[in-house]
């Protein structure tokens, strides 16, 4: 079980969160090519690593949250808002 | 072997016999006895069959370490198999049955598996079971199910109730020996909450065992009573270490009872957030893999020690002891002061300084000798002991054999929080040695031997863990001495195995054995990991605890590498088996998951409301209060709105109250038709895609104000869409004032459809004209209805002359039964799900099942809604070939060329030319409430409406049905919307 | 007898003659005790209020928060924080987010007074019709809630004055300290009440709960 540190409400348990996908893909602007929803709506990276992802939290403040999760160690190096630039640690595996 | 109690020894409550029975016996035993202890003392040695082979086996151990001691007990509902007998707590009235024999535990027909041993051997599931495959399910599985097993599952439901607490604490101490009680205390006494947890019912740990430690524990256990936020918790066994520190423990609040009292759970799970875990586990003595190890009487020394200086039992009258470490023969001697006759302890080391001097006070330890095989087949009768450089042997008489292969530390839950775990030359084993920042080791289970020893590292764990919480705290004195002097003991010699002709047993509750293992190694699953699964090494309810690590090093010898390059298996949640009640917790049965209820739920209930569960919620099907369960009460329903009027509780419908300047923008955004270009008080039916293309949910939205929209949702989605809606406005358009707020349940809401609901609605409705001109279809304001400030919609899902009318929850009883009153002499009648159904089916509504994540809009006949201008979420996607091809299943209607037959929901159309290919199916089906009596149906099928007039089968052989249908429009009523108008 | 009469001669013939804010839990909350006897039961009561929801508009919070300060002498407390103001209560329940709870009045009064202060500034909805609001008190409230609530309600952690959105028993739910009895407050949605209640009563029954008269005071 993930506990995420809300940083509107605190640490919170997984479980009051959802799920919203990776957060290194942007939406094209609207007159982009097709190609590039294709590439938003369907590629991705996959890593075994550091990766930044959406959770929405539905179970406390319903902020959507911009966190930086280990997905082999489930570790989570940091959490912010979705406007924030959050620095992904360089070594490849967790602290 | 044949136990007796002793006179005096022991820290049981000899005041209170208690009575119980194994196997229909009745025995009598002592509060504070396990039921292996007081079976032990009644000279019972036998306690049950083996996994395979159906040997004999005793018990083994004092703890929930045993692999051989499984009983099933209790009766009825309570019945439970696979209980260790080392971890029952006596009380008056248990029933305990041995399992895995027939017909009884002495005499075992199953045993001749024994003699056709090769048969058996690692693998023979894969080898011999193959072929043919049908032999498999009728001929091979019952037979081996009958054959080898353990106890079998109860059959009734549990009558006791679990509940689940959710705990935080600064430092939670798992274990509660010399390490985990010292941990404790200084950690506490620093002003942290702390929690200690201990699988027994007595805390103490290993001190429990040794009467020299008594006093210093009950000193330790007085000074933690003492201080303030330290939660104590016996019975409580933590079985898994998860993410982000938390840990899992399973209280066993009545399971030492007949029955729980009343109100009082039988389990209880706690799930634990600290900041810090110390792990205090310690660790569990290993047997030695040598012929015969599993006769009963075989008994580790560890818990020999315990039934004699804890139980009060003597588990023999004359025993051997075969150790090869110093700890164990403190065991000896306990034994020997209790006047059990010490024969032999066979030490294959060469003499240390604690052995020697054992050897000079008289005691006939035999070194560099080893016991090579075991001889008694219900009982130990003797063993034949081996001077290891010579070869010779002598047979010497016992009825218990002590073995002692060392100490394996339990590193289970410091395996699963990702700590560092190493081997150590020191303790032969693998100890834990890292620590992470939320998880440390203390004692033994950081190979730590020693009381002294132990106790210290404690003292240092609590220190450093009080040091990470309050870093700026000066270290916190404590003036309390380790319990004993320092360790003197010389090295152990790692030692594994005795080879022999017979058995020798790595894994005593599966039954695998040296030969097993190397069996493994020869085909290939030399891993320890692929041995595990090939041999069942290290599986079942007690994960190899005992003997493990002996068969990793059994492994690492055929490798010809050291056991460290070995390993042991992963140890996965979790450590000792948890029974399904502690998982589920209050979450049984109709409470599995909430209930949603709609406003009027009780009323619905109170008029014969047959209820379906949608998702969580609970909604009326249709009234039925005579229990007629026929076509005939939706049809009368579905009559009364298209001939009259009737009023449906749509209060589950998702509604979402938008706002700011950019709301009419964001909606663009949202959905794939526009918003912007809807007048105030007015409402557009709306349709949401996924950003794939595929349509997400539809709805009727309505504009209040400029910067005021009302979005409605279907039920099923409610959730979804408002979550759909905060992502893009929080991550994609941020830079638009908008505000969201959810209003599901603040508005009850009422459908009031049919010719007559104007008539109706005219005597509740004040401050508006319902005048079709007026007030007109699309159009939404607010409005007073009976005398309740509420709004209404002029919307329609069921194709009638409809309303939905938004009343604030609290007083939906009272509007509803002011519209029922006012339609009183129109005939109004409630109408459920189905009727709604059957008349949105005749209609051509889609809803869930057309609406099935796999649609386009075009697919459903709504291509024309998606705007060609501006953006919104899938309209690049939904242009995609994939999407648009004309080939792809679209929406219809059909019935059946003969109207006596009826349809079936998912029905497959296929040709008579082609019988075997889909091209389509039915996603709803309903009798008709209009026109001919007949079944209509929808469906989605290859090329969509340009196959209308064209006659196909739909099959649905689980029915064994294959009937004609015709395919026509999906717009069966009224087609040019005059009824929604009128 | 088709089944359409059926049903409407169960219609009663006049509702009564004044609309009436029902409570959520008649019927599922009766008062008395419930659950051990002999402990240290808790105590549980329904409450009707009024309750607006607060958005903040243009992410101007300075703004609104000024604005509030000058029309209605009100500080919006920070997230995770409520206050008493005079009548009103008010839950800093998000980023820019306000609950404002009152005892039950006129119909949409309080949203009225909000809209024509703060409109320019804020959003603001009602939403106590929604919900359905209960007062747990007693030594053993907090051990009744840990049963389902995944916070930690240590006093240490959720004192006085402290408020949180969570999930209670897989219900979402706004749970705010009262006092040190201890008291909580709890507000859940009104469709989920009744299962809100099996879960306190079923969670209660351990320790005891007395079942107090609901009350709109």
């Amino acid at each position: 079980m993930l506990r995420i540190r809300c940083p509107h409400c605190g640490l919170r348990d997984e479980s009051e969160f959802r799920y919203r996908g990776d957060a290194s893909v942007a939406r094209p602007e609207g007159d982009a090519a097709t190609e590039a929803f294709q590439d938003y709506v369907y590629e991705r990276a996959n890593p075994k690593g550091w990766h930044a992802e959406w959770w929405l939290h539905v179970g406390g403040c319903r902020q959507v949250l911009k966190v930086i999760r280990h997905t082999g160690t489930h570790a989570i190096a940091a959490v912010g808002l979705p406007g924030d630039e959050l620095t992904i640690p360089t070594s490849r595996s967790a602290p | 072997m044949s136990g007796s109690r002793h006179e005096t020894a022991g820290s049981i409550g000899r005041a209170k016999v208690l009575h119980f029975t194994f196997d229909g016996v009745t025995h009598a035993g002592f509060a504070g006895d396990t039921l292996a202890s007081a079976l032990l003392a009644n000279g019972v040695s036998l306690f049950g069959r083996s996994f395979k082979y159906h040997r004999p086996r005793g018990v083994v151990t004092a703890g929930p370490e045993e692999p051989c001691a499984l009983v099933t007990l209790r009766t009825g509902g309570r019945r439970e198999p696979n209980v260790p007998a080392t971890t029952v707590e006596l009380f008056e009235g248990l029933v305990a049955e041995s399992q895995n024999r027939w017909p009884s535990l002495r005499f075992d027909l199953m045993a001749v598996n024994s003699l056709v041993a090769p048969v058996f051997a690692a693998g023979f599931y894969y080898k011999t079971f193959m072929w043919p495959k049908a032999f498999w399910e009728k001929l091979y599985e019952p037979l081996i199910r009958r054959a080898a097993g353990l106890g079998k599952a109860g059959d009734q439901p549990d009558p006791d109730h679990y509940d689940t607490l959710h705990q935080h604490c600064d430092v939670l101490v798992i274990g509660s020996g010399v390490a985990g009680l010292s941990a404790t205390r200084v950690a506490a006494e620093s002003g942290a909450r702390v929690m200690l947890v201990e699988q027994d019912h007595a805390l103490g740990g290993g001190t429990l065992v040794d009467p020299a430690l008594a006093d210093w524990r009950e000193d330790m256990l007085a000074a933690l009573q003492k201080l303030p936020d330290v939660q104590l918790l016996p019975r409580t066994t933590a079985v898994g270490a998860y993410d982000s520190g938390v840990v899992a423990a399973v209280e066993r609040i009545s399971d030492h009872l007949a029955e729980p009292p009343p109100f009082t759970p039988r389990q209880r799970l706690h799930l634990i957030r600290p900041q810090q875990t110390i792990l205090a586990t310690g660790a569990v003595e290993r047997l030695i893999a040598l012929p015969n190890n599993d006769r009963p009487g075989v008994m580790l020394a560890t818990a020999a020690r315990a039934y004699v200086n804890r139980y009060g039992v003597l588990p023999g009258k004359r025993m051997v002891a075969f150790v090869n470490n110093d700890e164990a023969y403190a065991t000896v001697r306990d034994l020997g002061a209790a006047g059990v006759d010490v024969a032999a302890v066979v030490d294959p080391r060469t003499p240390t300084a604690i052995a020697a001097e054992a050897r000079d006070g008289g005691m006939n330890v035999l070194f560099e000798h080893e016991i090579c095989n075991v001889q008694g087949f219900h009982v130990v009768s003797d063993v034949q002991i081996r001077d290891i450089s010579s070869g010779r042997s002598h047979v010497v008489a016992c009825d218990l054999v002590c073995l002692s292969g060392g100490y394996t530390p339990q590193a289970q839950l410091a395996t699963q929080a990702g700590l560092k775990v190493e081997w150590g030359d020191d303790i032969a084993g693998f100890a834990v040695t890292g620590s992470n920042e939320r998880m440390l080791a203390a004692g033994a289970v950081a190979g730590v031997f020693g009381r002294h020893e132990a106790a210290r590292h404690g003292l240092v764990c609590g220190h450093a863990v009080a040091q990470i919480l309050n870093p700026d705290d000066a270290a916190v004195p404590h003036h309390y001495r380790p319990p004993v002097p320092p360790r003197r003991d010389g090295p152990i010699l790692p030692f594994w195995e005795v080879c022999g002709k017979d058995k020798a047993f790595v894994d005593l509750q599966h039954d695998v054995t040296t030969e097993d293992m190397r069996l493994a190694h020869r085909e290939g699953y030399s891993a320890v990991e692929h041995a595990k699964r090939y041999t069942t090494h290290g599986m079942g309810t007690d994960q190899g605890k005992t003997g493990g690590l002996v068969g990793s090093a059994i492994l690492a010898e055929a490798r010809g590498e050291p056991v460290s390059a070995v390993g042991l298996s992963k140890p996965r949640p979790f450590v000792t088996p948890v029974s399904w009640g502690a998982l589920a917790g209050m979450d049984v049965g109709p409470y599995f998951k909430p209930e949603r209820r709609l406003p009027l739920h009780d009323w619905h209930k109170a008029h014969g409301a047959v209820f379906v569960r949608i998702g969580l919620w609970m909604r009326p099907l249709v009234y039925s209060p005579t229990g007629d369960t026929s076509w005939n009460p939706v049809l009368a329903e579905a009559r009364a709105v298209r001939r009259s009027v009737g009023i449906t509780d749509a209060s589950s419908l998702g509604k979402i109250d938008v706002q700011g300047r950019d709301a009419a923008v964001f909606l663009d955004h949202i959905y794939a038709n526009t918003f912007s270009t809807l007048p105030a008080g007015k409402a557009r039916y709306g349709l949401m895609l996924r950003e794939d293309g595929i349509v997400l949910d539809d709805g009727t939205t309505s504009r209040l104000a400029e910067n005021h929209f009302i979005v409605t949702t279907t039920t099923g989605q409610a959730q979804n869409v408002l979550e759909h809606m905060e992502f893009h406005h929080q991550t994609v358009w941020r830079d638009l004032d908008v505000q969201i707020t959810n209003i599901a349940d603040q508005w009850a809401q009422f459908a009031v459809a049919g010719p007559d609901a104007r008539d109706v609605l005219k005597q509740v409705v004040s401050g508006l004209d319902l005048a079709n001109d007026a007030f007109p279809f699309i159009a939404a304001g607010d409005a007073v209805i009976a005398g309740v400030q509420g709004r209404l919609f002029r919307i329609s899902f069921s194709g009638e002359l409809a309303y939905e009318v938004s009343i604030p929850a609290g007083y939906a009883l009272y509007v509803w039964e002011a519209i029922l009153a006012a339609g009183k002499s129109f005939g109004i009648c409630p109408y459920g799900l189905d009727a709604l159904n059957v008349m949105r089916i005749e209609k051509g509504h889609v809803a869930g099942s057309e609406l099935n994540g796999q649609t386009t809009a075009a697919d459903l006949g709504l291509g024309k809604m998606l705007k060609r201008n501006g953006d919104f979420i899938g309209k690049m996607l939904a242009q995609s070939p994939g999407l648009t091809d004309p080939s792809r299943l679209a929406l219809v209607g059909l019935h059946p060329c003969d109207n006596a037959k009826r349809l079936r929901n998912g029905a497959h159309l296929v040709s008579a030319a082609e019988p075997n290919r889909s091209q389509g199916f039915l996603t709803a089906a309903c009798m008709a409430s209009e026109g001919p009596q007949e079944w209509i149906g929808l469906a989605m099928i290859e090329g969509g409406h340009r196959r209308i007039g064209e006659v196909l089968i739909a099959t649905s052989p689980i029915h064994n049905e294959a009937i004609d249908v015709e395919i026509v429009s999906h717009h069966r009523l009224d087609p040019e919307n005059a009824r929604v108008k009128a | 007898m088709s089944k359409s009469s059926a049903i409407t001669g169960l219609i009663r013939r006049m509702p009564v003659s004044k609309p009436e804010r029902r409570f959520v839990l008649e019927g599922y909350l009766v008062p008395g005790h419930h659950g051990a006897m002999g402990g240290d039961p808790v105590r549980l009561r329904e409450l009707i209020r009024d309750t607006v929801e607060i958005s903040v508009r243009n992410d101007a919070e300075a703004v609104l928060r000024k604005a509030t300060k000058a029309k209605l002498k009100l500080d919006l407390p920070a997230m995770g924080q409520w206050r008493q103001s005079g009548e009103w209560i008010v839950f800093g329940t998000g980023p820019g987010l306000w609950s404002i709870m009152a005892k039950p009045g006129a119909p949409g009064a309080v949203a009225k007074t909000l809209i024509s202060a703060l409109g320019d500034h804020a959003s603001v909805v009602e939403s106590g019709h929604g919900l359905a609001f209960l007062m747990l008190s007693g030594t053993n409230s907090p051990h009744v809630l840990a049963k389902g609530c995944r916070l930690d309600l240590h006093i240490s952690s959720f004192e006085r004055g402290n408020v949180a959105r969570t999930i209670i028993a897989q219900i979402p739910a706004t749970l705010w300290r009262i006092d040190d009895a201890p008291t909580f407050g709890l507000a859940v949605p009104l469709t989920f009440a009744q299962s809100f209640v099996h879960f306190l009563l079923a969670a209660s029954a351990e320790t005891g709960c007395t079942i107090l008269p609901a009350s709109k005071d």
